[in-house]
């Protein structure tokens, strides 16, 4: 087969193919600038040094503090950086997977008429793989072509000397002579270019997808002329719940796994977390490919028992389709469901968060920096969003290729007399029978993961406080002045107002203020954000009805008599 | 010597037994009609006979050698060279045009394009359906696709082909003349055919009648020579 | 005759017989079920066995004769030639297999006239591919066309052959 005729017939195909095949370069396109992204954190040089200060102890310096914002700079918050711009990757993925079953039954046909017409197996995975491979091949192309614009047009810099960071004196002993950075500073590290290993894994996207592909369309190949006499029977598979289970109770153990390794840690030592965090990690990952495959068992039997009860007939259909297909439903639902796990994970860790520090407050603790925990919740929304879009993007594509699959039928049902609203509905309702377990148990399992993965906060039994007033003497001590209610209430309001980085700040009667806390301590969880989980968990449900329902117009423009022609 | 031969061949799919113990024979030129009812089993018979499927049980020759224990591959290619296919329906690729339908065994074997191309055309003028060359199936009538179809079964010159009720979805007339089409150039060129039909008055076109009923063989009796008329 | 082989009866008893049996022929008239009996007669394959009564030819019983009984089975392995216009005699054929042998008879002469049949069609579908006129080719798809009904009604029949056993002989 000569590469031309390759050419031919990997790119013959009608404008469902055209249209999957742009849907797959866009895919590949994101996936593609998700791997250079990542390239680059990687590629991040160290911000800090390490040296020997005028005692002799090896001291962490911050040297070459280049960004403006810590999330890029403090080296402690790189592995969680890497995570976050990694995490990018994974709807990508799922999108190129899903635009690959766009049309999928009449690419089937078209595989296995040419079998029939003589192509060898071989032949026809390089046919199928190349169609593949072309489409991720061009996806990956723009976004290296993107790449450096994207650098040029995000690269700006400041000179604001509030960024400089580094310090004269650390622990009271002058800093060796090192240089450090002194602007300017840049808000995303555009100084830094992806490592060399990204490009060869952009030009294996290409191939890696061809293999995907021809792996998913072994059997079309194989056995071109498939005999249809057997009945598929779905049947709800029992796994999912154990992996669910199992990553739940996988996270539960590894945090115990750190504080056992702290507790262990002799003062001084840095404690090696990166077992325990390889472990939540994987749990985490295992959580959120359980979620839709428990959602598809759930959907499968709410179906079952809407089938039983069903009194109308779009109900009905509605429930059979459930049962015939689980799995495709809660495939293309997927990332959302995710998504769904992923902001009552964000909403329940903000709200630890902000429950630490309100505890903590009173007594005088602090947890995080305030502008640091802003951008990375910011950070992780903006994750959140990128998610939404994409599962939203990949549930319509899934969503209209069933509608367009399902012409034939469709064209028959008009004919026969069933209104069209009954099958927008009817289809609404199929989604709807998984999407709807597949959110709550992904927001109730997102629930659930904070609790676990996050240390309670303690609470203490009882706060002394000592109040202090500085005189205007220099030099001389603080005296001691009884406490006040009010005035402790002002003081504390201070605080806040300085650890927000606000100005007017209210000025309080004290100077100084000692909190004692008293054990015996208390461990206390916040209370569920249920408000907020509602009104995501609804959010998330009309976004899925909509988007079904615009699916089937556009289904419903291709429907014509043509389809119910025989001869 | 026959071309082609099934020797005590069984098939079954789950607890359907479609081929039990049948024995088949075709020799170089013969036209053979296969007759049942339907489920009797005569698809499943043209499905091992031409490699597709290969039987649970029994062996099939073809020109002296073996075809069932052959890789797929090598089963691809002679379905390619030596064997042309003709189903009811499904066979040709619905993104390609008439011409490029019927050129692609050629161009799957490596043909250059101008020659395949050319060959091809000659065959569908053949055939009578130049005018349609350059469109694609799904805009094509029954017959018109069955004689594109069978144009592409006969591009690579086959020594055999298998019909699959070919006239099954068209008209007595459209369905004659596909017939007689596709004996004349059979005849031709020398290629044996067997054809599979529930039609009587289609197996009236060959020279002799496999007649099968429950995955067996009822009657193979060859009549004898045509009398001339 | 096939009638009489299950034992003797009376003419009108065979006419009686006929017109049940084979519902799809023209009821017989009595003049001509007496004149084929005494033709039959004449030719030795039935023998008048007794008499009610001392009376006209009504009330005499028939039998078959042996030379009758094997002429009989000779003609129901026979097929009949094809041609158009045979329905009759075919149905006829299959009654009087199943009256006078077994079903395996009746399914053995369905499929050997099938094969008679085929054969003439593959002859006129022959002689019609080599037609030098449209007339030659349209008499021949006539002929075709009703060989082609009688074998449809002969392969239904081989089905409904178990139905038609009991019904005849139960």
């Amino acid at each position: 087969m000569s590469p031309a005729t390759l050419a031919r017939l990997a790119f013959a195909g009608s404008r469902t193919d055209l249209v999957r095949a742009a849907l797959t370069a866009f895919a590949a396109m994101l996936a593609g600038l998700a791997v250079l992204a990542v390239g680059v954190v990687l590629n991040m040089a160290p911000t800090t040094t390490m040296l020997t200060d005028s005692d002799g102890i090896q001291q962490v310096y911050r040297t070459s503090y280049r960004y403006t914002s810590d999330l890029l700079n403090e080296p402690g918050l790189r592995p969680g950086l890497i995570a976050m711009v990694a995490a990018l990757l994974v709807p990508a993925l799922f999108l190129i997977a899903q635009a690959a079953r766009l049309g999928g039954p009449a690419r089937d046909r078209r595989l296995a008429a040419l079998r029939i017409g003589g192509a060898t197996p071989r032949q026809a995975r390089w046919i199928a793989g190349a169609e593949q491979g072309f489409a991720v091949a061009a996806g990956a192309a723009l976004a290296a072509l993107l790449y450096p614009a994207l650098h040029g047009l995000l690269d700006r810099m400041t000179t604001d000397q509030r960024y400089l960071v580094g310090e004269a004196f650390v622990d009271g002993k002058p800093r060796p002579p090192v240089a450090f950075y002194a602007g300017p500073w840049r808000p995303l590290p555009t100084d830094t270019a992806p490592a060399w290993w990204v490009w060869v894994l952009l030009a294996a996207l290409p191939v890696l997808a061809a293999l995907v592909s021809v792996y998913a369309l072994r059997t079309v190949i194989a056995e071109p002329v498939a005999v249809t006499r057997r009945a598929r029977r779905t049947r709800a598979r029992l796994w999912p719940a154990w992996l669910l289970v199992a990553g739940l109770a996988g996270l539960g153990a590894s945090r115990a796994w750190a504080t056992a390794i702290v507790a262990g840690t002799a003062d001084g030592q840095v404690p090696q977390l990166l077992l325990p965090r390889v472990g939540m990690g994987t749990s985490l990952a295992a959580l959120a490919v359980a979620v839709p495959f428990c959602a598809a068992a759930i959907g499968y039997l709410s179906a079952r028992l809407v089938g039983r009860y069903a009194r109308r007939p779009t109900t009905l259909v509605a429930a059979r389709r459930v049962l015939a297909d689980p799995y495709s439903g809660s495939r293309a639902l997927s990332v959302l469901l995710v998504a769904a796990m992923m902001v009552a994970i964000v909403v329940g860790v903000q709200s630890q968060f902000a429950y630490a520090n309100e505890v903590g407050a009173v007594y005088g603790t602090r947890f995080g920096d305030e502008q640091l925990s802003r951008t990375v919740f910011g950070l992780l929304d903006g994750l959140i969003q990128v998610f939404l879009w994409i599962g939203a993007i990949g549930l319509l594509v899934a969503l209209a290729d069933r509608a367009l699959s399902r012409r034939r039928t469709d064209a028959a049902a008009l004919a026969v007399g069933v209104p069209h609203r009954t099958l927008v509905k009817a289809s609404v309702g199929t989604v709807l029978l998984t999407a709807v377990p597949g959110v709550l148990l992904g927001l109730a399992v997102g629930t659930a993961i904070p609790y676990l993965a996050l240390d309670p906060v303690q609470r203490p039994q009882s706060v002394t406080y000592a109040c202090f007033k500085q005189p205007t003497s220099s030099g001389a001590e603080p005296t001691e002045i009884p406490c006040t209610a009010e005035g402790l209430r002002v003081y504390l309001a201070q605080q806040a107002c300085f650890n927000g980085g606000e100005a007017n700040c209210p000025t309080g009667s004290y100077d100084g203020v000692r909190a004692e806390p008293h054990g015996p301590w208390h461990s206390t969880l916040p209370a569920v954000e249920w408000l907020a989980l509602i009104r995501y968990a609804g959010l998330a449900l009309l976004a899925v009805a909509l988007a079904t329902a615009l699916s089937l117009a556009i289904g419903r423009h291709g429907v014509d008599e043509t389809q119910l022609r025989t001869t | 010597m026959s071309l082609i031969e099934a020797r005590q061949i069984t098939k079954s799919y789950g607890r359907t037994t479609a081929l039990d113990a049948v024995d088949v024979h075709l020799g170089a030129g013969e036209v053979v009609a296969v007759t049942g009812a339907s489920g009797s089993g005569k698809s499943t018979l043209l499905l091992c006979l031409s490699g597709i499927s290969t039987p649970d049980s029994g062996e099939v020759w073809f020109a002296g050698g073996r075809l069932d224990d052959r890789p797929e591959s090598v089963r691809a290619v002679l379905r390619r060279t030596e064997i042309g296919v003709l189903l009811q329906h499904g066979q040709l690729v619905p993104e390609l045009s008439a011409t490029e339908n019927v050129a692609l065994p050629l161009l799957l074997g490596g043909a250059r394009r101008t020659g395949a191309v050319r060959a091809a055309a000659e065959w569908l003028e053949r055939f009578g359906v130049a005018a349609v060359a350059d469109q694609l199936p799904g805009e094509l009538s029954g017959g018109q696709q069955q004689r594109v179809a069978l144009a592409r079964a006969l591009v690579t010159h086959p020594r055999l082909i298998f019909a699959d009720e070919p006239t099954g979805s068209l008209d007595s007339v459209s369905g004659e003349s596909v017939l007689r089409a596709m004996m004349a150039a059979a005849r031709n060129l020398g290629t044996a055919v067997l054809l599979i039909t529930h039609d009587a008055t289609v197996a009236a076109y060959a020279d002799r009648e496999v007649h099968m009923r429950d995955g067996r063989i009822l009657s193979g009796l060859a009549s004898p020579a045509m009398a001339t008329a | 005759m096939g009638l009489l082989s299950r034992g003797p009866q009376h003419g009108y008893e065979l006419k009686r017989a006929h017109d049940d049996r084979l519902p799809a022929g023209k009821p017989l008239a009595y003049g001509q079920v007496y004149a084929t009996l005494a033709r039959l007669e004449r030719d030795g394959l039935v023998v008048s066995v007794g008499a009610d009564k001392a009376g006209g030819p009504e009330r005499t019983s028939y039998g078959l004769t042996d030379v009758g009984r094997r002429s009989l089975h000779e003609w129901l392995e026979s097929v009949e030639p094809p041609a158009p216009f045979l329905g009759g005699v075919m149905f006829a054929k299959v009654v009087v297999a199943l009256l006078a042998a077994d079903r395996d008879t009746a399914e053995r002469y369905l499929m050997s006239q099938r094969e008679a049949h085929m054969a003439r069609m593959r002859q006129l579908t022959q002689h019609k591919q080599q037609a030098t006129s449209a007339a030659e080719a349209a008499s021949a798809d006539y002929t075709i066309a009703h060989l082609d009904a009688d074998l449809r009604w002969m392969q239904q029949t081989m089905a409904r052959v178990d139905a038609l056993n009991e019904e005849i002989t139960g």
